[in-house]
């Protein structure tokens, strides 16, 4: 110290000035590439509305559509329409996000949901989505005998048929709870709670191979349900070419989680000299158990499945189907009550027939949501070029409509004579004078980090910003929490290969 | 210390302050080209560029000068 001292009265002043100056430099530098590593392996970002003094560009930033936000006042962020996408930069890659949201709601009956999510595909622009709010759930959560209410479950009984949550969970697990001679898929609702009931069509034998020649366009995901014995899917593909991009094609077939088969068509040839389309195909075989199995085709918008052959009839697309290029009058089945339809093609639009109700389709990039009664529902398509969704199954005949997968306690959700339970990992939000705080946690591992860059979703259904409208979400504060390996533990992991 | 040292220290001190956010902005700026958005996301850079033209300046104009 008495060293250091006697050095430092040695230093002349203009020395002892550019040390001065130096070192701050210095800790500035080390302070910020300390935030650029975060050695302890977690760090807290959050955006304030509003922004005061803050001069940085932020780590949560670039919340878009400019539409789909009410600018006017810069207090809050007004959300009047969805979906509403935003950044977050890290500086590094994380395992997991807790998304911590302040908000003011300011929604009607018409959007009881709120979900954030975070990119898991770029290719199919794929969300893994997490609620923040279920009003729906939350009506229920008190007018309902409630059998469990932890923070990872919620459990709903319409009446009191079990005491105990474990021996509910037993008979679930069996396949065969009270009051429910149907099976689980029959009268259980569930939301954001992963229930794969058992499923299986003892008496089905294929009449014929299923040719589906009706074009469909970008990725989907469709049940098929094989006998035991050799399967074959063939697929015909498109590469139409409209965008300039690379457009590979993956088609995984699943097991439950597992893939049993996959093959992937990478595109050598992204823009051709004259735009012109390229035929693809995939074929894909094997021996199986007589079953249910979930195909996924990941292909971007340029990608159309112009044939598909089966060895199994039993196919139905799951959540959404995007018919293109037919010869018009185009009949399909759904088990859904309503759908939500959209076309990005002014010739696509005119009538549209749902249920044995007739609807007009009036105007290209609206979402429009159609109902109908429960049951299986008829869909008439004088055009096509439309994006049909829903939270259930599309089908070519109705004879072909498979779906494993229990009801959904979505915003058209109503409690049914038929559904006794309803399941659901999901926390209501905390209220304190009007403003409503909720979390979720995202898992980063799987998520697309794009130059450090993750993009993120604000997803209300049914808020569509029409005229007039006084609906919206008023977003006070996001804060995002990343946890991920800490410096030590990758070095040790380092050493370990 | 007379009149013309603390003058010629303030000089000193202003050129110095110039270096100072000289070097600061071009180590912000090379980290930035490094790892995108280090700095950004805190601190906009234009900030940086205020002190720095103004210390600039002062230095400049307090120059001895024949013209």
């Amino acid at each position: 110290m008495k060293k250091l001292k006697s050095i430092w009265q040695k230093w002349s002043f203009l020395r002892k000035l550019r040390g001065i100056f130096g070192l701050i430099i210095l800790i500035l530098a080390l302070g910020f590439l300390y935030f650029k590593i975060v050695p302890f392996g977690s760090i807290t970002y959050s955006r304030i509305w509003p922004r005061g003094l803050a001069s940085g560009k932020g780590f949560i930033y670039d919340f878009k559509p400019a539409e789909r936000i009410d600018l006017a006042d810069s207090s809050a962020l007004r959300i009047v329409a969805e979906p509403v996408y935003f950044s977050l930069y890290a500086p590094r890659a994380f395992d997991k996000a807790e998304v911590t949201v302040k908000y003011q709601d300011k929604l009607g009956t018409s959007t009881p949901i709120i979900e954030i999510g975070v990119l898991r595909d770029k290719l199919t622009g794929q969300y893994e989505l997490q609620p923040i709010q279920n009003d729906i759930i939350d009506r229920y959560r008190f007018s309902l005998p409630r059998l469990e209410d932890s923070p990872g479950r919620l459990i709903l009984q319409t009446e009191k048929y079990y005491d105990n949550p474990v021996e509910f969970a037993k008979d679930l697990q069996a396949g065969n709870i009270k009051n429910c001679p149907g099976g689980p898929a029959s009268c259980v609702a569930a939301y954001n709670y992963s229930l794969s009931p058992a499923f299986s069509l003892p008496d089905y034998n294929p009449i014929s191979p299923l040719v589906i020649t009706q074009p469909l366009r970008g990725a989907r995901q469709f049940y098929v349900y094989f006998k035991s014995g050799v399967w074959r899917l063939a697929f015909d593909f498109v590469d139409l070419n409209f965008d300039k991009g690379q457009d590979p094609i993956t088609v995984n077939v699943y097991a439950g989680d597992e893939i049993i088969a996959t093959e992937s068509l990478p595109d050598n040839n992204p823009t051709p000299d004259n735009g012109q389309s390229e035929k693809k195909n995939i074929i894909l075989s094997g021996q199986r158990a007589a079953g249910l199995y979930r195909v996924e085709v990941k292909a971007s918008d340029d990608i159309v499945m112009s044939k598909l052959n089966s060895s199994s009839d039993k196919i139905s697309f799951i959540n959404k189907i995007w018919p293109v290029q037919g010869t018009g009058n185009l009949t399909l089945f759904t088990d859904a009550s309503y759908i939500g339809v959209v076309t990005l093609n002014p010739a696509s639009l005119g009538e549209l027939g749902f249920g044995g109700k007739k609807f007009n389709l009036d105007k290209t990039y609206k979402q429009f949501s159609f109902s109908a009664g429960v049951g299986v529902n008829k869909i008439n398509l004088s055009k096509d070029d439309l994006v049909l969704e829903n939270s259930g199954v599309f089908a070519f005949s109705a004879a072909s409509l498979i779906n494993p997968a229990v009801k959904k306690v979505d915003r058209y959700f109503i409690l049914s004579d038929n559904i006794k339970y309803i399941i659901a990992a999901y926390q209501r939000p905390l209220e304190n004078n009007g403003l409503k705080t909720a979390q979720a946690i995202l898992d980063l591992k799987k998520a697309v980090n794009e130059k450090n860059k993750y993009t993120f979703l604000i997803s209300i259904p049914g808020l569509d910003g029409a005229p007039g409208a006084s609906e919206y979400l008023e977003i006070k504060e996001i804060s995002i929490k990343l946890t991920g390996k800490t410096v030590l533990e990758k070095i040790g992991e380092i050493f370990k290969k | 210390m007379d009149k013309k040292d603390i003058l010629a220290n303030k000089n000193l001190v202003i050129r110095e302050l110039f270096y100072f956010f000289t070097v600061l902005a071009a180590v912000f700026i090379v980290l930035e080209i490094i790892w995108p958005n280090i700095i950004l996301a805190y601190f906009n850079l234009n900030y940086l560029l205020i002190p720095w033209f103004v210390f600039g300046f002062v230095w400049l104009f307090r120059q001895p000068h024949d013209f």
